[in-house]
């Protein structure tokens, strides 16, 4: 069977020679929500950008429902993978409405201008994304998390079926990493796939279908979370600075502990 | 702030009102309303001209007035193709040296004609001396100036841009120092060809006149070239407005979303290079016009390309014609040329940008 997504044999390296992902391979299928963990430096990052085409690969591809990603153009790939970044930069004074209307670039006639279905996809996304009522506002003048979940409106406007997210939680407060991480779900199980990139163990735990460990550019372990959240696995890779317990629900939890320690699974 | 298209109805209507004023009001004294309106339209071939006398200063006004306006109106486009490039508002087309570039180009073409270039280029070294004087005089001058103009400004910007840019990203600090050493060498390479011709006046005071930027005994020809290369480059609006806009968020993100990155900074390139090197073709080099106009309209309708680059056109027309009508209306005999009045106004204006944004230009 076809992949929705499907990488094998990636390798990449950075201009100054350093090897970011060495040997790669990996697959998504439809309704997947893949997390993907390791520590700083791992090739996180890079990976995204070789799954959406932003990065071409040394060796290895990358294909998109069996199609390789480097025989469609720009836009074709745009209408199909959104990469949602950290963090970015916009003009002063673009309101919510019209950045997350650029989702809709790769979909939108230059002449034309947005028709009745790109506003329709644009004022969907932010009612999913909770920003609806800020769709006048400024860019400039939003919150952390209000910002963030303007990105992802930006990303589901785009109506793509793979949405790459990087690092959505990095300074969000607990509330607001858990409203991010249940709006991703929600996409999820409405029939898109996703692959999100972050430090957070627990929030893997928590909504991740598949948990993908990655060090120095190759995968460690792929899994559901309670196989792969375990001490044999993360103390090779992250250090014996880990403390392992047991949700109420009984999935897994991982924390940053200073003494190190081996409780619970 | 205002909304871009009443900004853009405003600019549009106060244009021709304010071309026709300085049809009326000139060194040479005030024409009557009737006598300008005859004026004009005689020298637009829809009407008998007026006394020769008068119709000679209608003429030399209006066309004077009109290459302000494209001259205006390029420089300002070509400063907000650059900072959208760029993503910076102190990158304009002085400041990074295209019109530098622009000045040098068009300097070259003027030795070429004048003799100093190789033997296919000059009337007397050619078996057919007259014919070609009379094509290089007629047409050929008018062409290869903004030609070469064309190509300093194009060679500029992508040295600047190889400069200033790594992994997609533009280094600000980069960007301005490369701008000043790039203008460096150009008023060196400027002086040493100035002072290698002295002896040859009507040379020399060309170059020199290029440097200070000129908008006196314009004809219709400079009217017709700065407002050809300002048309050219207007045509490539619709393709970048956007994506300069997506490009706020950096190249890669502008990417991600479909957007033909590479084409978009070659169509904005040669746009803001075709430009800039046609105002500086007509009128030789006014400094920080492409920097002050598009901080105005800033202000004035927001920073979306969308509006701002239609916007720049009538925006910096009406901005270089109005400074002119005041600089002829108060000055009068001493009017100052526009390259030192925008001179003076813009390095204050720059040196403002710098105060006003400390804490933004402390981080770079």
């Amino acid at each position: 069977m076809v992949s929705l997504l499907e990488a094998s044999g990636l390798v990449y390296k950075y201009p100054a020679g350093v090897l970011a992902v060495d040997g790669l391979d990996f697959s998504l299928e439809s309704s997947e929500l893949v997390v993907v963990c390791g520590p700083n430096g791992s090739g996180k990052s890079t990976l995204l950008r070789l799954l959406c085409g932003l990065l071409e690969p040394l060796e290895g591809s990358v294909s998109f429902e069996g199609a390789a990603l480097s025989s469609l153009g720009l836009s074709e790939r745009a209408r199909r993978i959104s990469l949602v970044p950290q963090s970015l930069r916009t003009l002063s004074d673009v309101t919510v409405e019209n950045f997350a209307m650029a989702g809709r670039y790769a979909r939108i006639d230059r002449w034309h201008g947005p028709r009745a279905d790109d506003l329709r996809a644009v004022k969907s996304a932010m009612v999913a994304t909770e920003v609806d009522d800020l769709c006048d506002r400024a860019m400039s003048e939003l919150s952390g998390g209000q910002r963030q979940r303007a990105m992802l409106a930006r990303t589901l406007a785009s109506d793509a079926r793979v949405l790459l997210v990087d690092e959505p939680t990095t300074g969000l407060d607990p509330e607001h990493q858990v409203r991010v991480m249940q709006l991703i779900e929600a996409q999820v199980s409405r029939g898109r796939s996703a692959v999100v990139v972050t430090h957070d163990l627990n929030l893997a735990s928590q909504f991740a279908t598949s948990v993908m460990i990655l060090e120095e550019g190759r995968v460690v372990t792929r899994g559901v979370p309670g196989d792969v959240l375990c001490s044999d696995v993360l103390v090779p890779v992250y250090g014996e600075h880990l403390h392992f317990g047991t949700a109420p629900d009984g999935r897994p939890l991982v924390i940053p502990w200073a003494t190190a320690g081996r409780g619970g699974n | 702030m205002l909304s871009a298209r009443s900004l853009g109805i405003t600019l549009v209507l106060a244009l021709p009102l304010l071309v026709l004023l300085s049809v009326r009001i000139g060194v040479t004294g005030v024409l009557d309303l009737s006598q300008t309106l005859e004026g004009v339209a005689a020298a637009l071939g829809l009407g008998p001209p007026l006394a020769e006398r008068s119709q000679v200063i209608v003429e030399l006004r209006l066309w004077h007035a009109l290459t302000a306006a494209g001259v205006g109106g390029a420089l300002a486009l070509s400063g907000v193709f650059i900072q959208g490039l760029f993503r910076n508002g102190l990158a304009a087309p002085s400041v990074i040296g295209v019109t530098g570039g622009a000045t040098l180009g068009a300097s070259a073409a003027i030795l070429l004609m004048s003799g100093y270039g190789p033997a296919f280029l000059t009337a007397t070294a050619d078996p057919h001396g007259p014919a070609l004087a009379t094509l290089r005089h007629a047409g050929l001058l008018t062409f290869l100036v903004p030609a070469f103009g064309f190509v300093g400004a194009v060679g500029v910007v992508f040295l600047v841009a190889t400069l200033s840019s790594r992994a997609g990203r533009v280094s600000v600090p980069t960007l301005l120092l490369t701008g000043i050493a790039v203008n460096t060498c150009i008023a060196g390479v400027l002086s040493l060809v100035s002072s290698l011709v002295l002896d040859d006046w009507d040379v020399s005071r060309a170059i020199y006149v290029w440097t200070f930027g000129t908008l006196a005994d314009r004809s219709v020809y400079h009217v017709l070239t700065v407002w050809s290369g300002l048309a050219l480059a207007a045509a490539v609006v619709p393709f970048v407005a956007w994506e300069l806009d997506l490009l706020a968020g950096g190249e890669e993100d502008a990417s991600s979303l479909g957007v033909n990155v590479k084409k978009v900074r070659l169509l904005s390139i040669g746009a803001a290079a075709l430009a800039a090197a046609s105002a500086v073709a007509v009128a030789g080099q006014i400094a920080f016009l492409g920097l002050v106009v598009p901080h105005l309209l800033r202000m004035l309708s927001g920073a979306r390309h969308r509006s701002l680059l239609p916007l720049a056109i009538p925006g910096g027309a009406v901005f270089l014609v109005g400074v002119e009508l005041l600089n002829h209306a108060f000055l009068a005999n001493q009017a100052l040329r526009p390259g030192v009045v925008m001179s003076l106004v813009g390095g204050v204006f720059f040196l403002c940008l710098l105060a006003f944004n400390r804490r933004e230009v402390d981080q770079w």
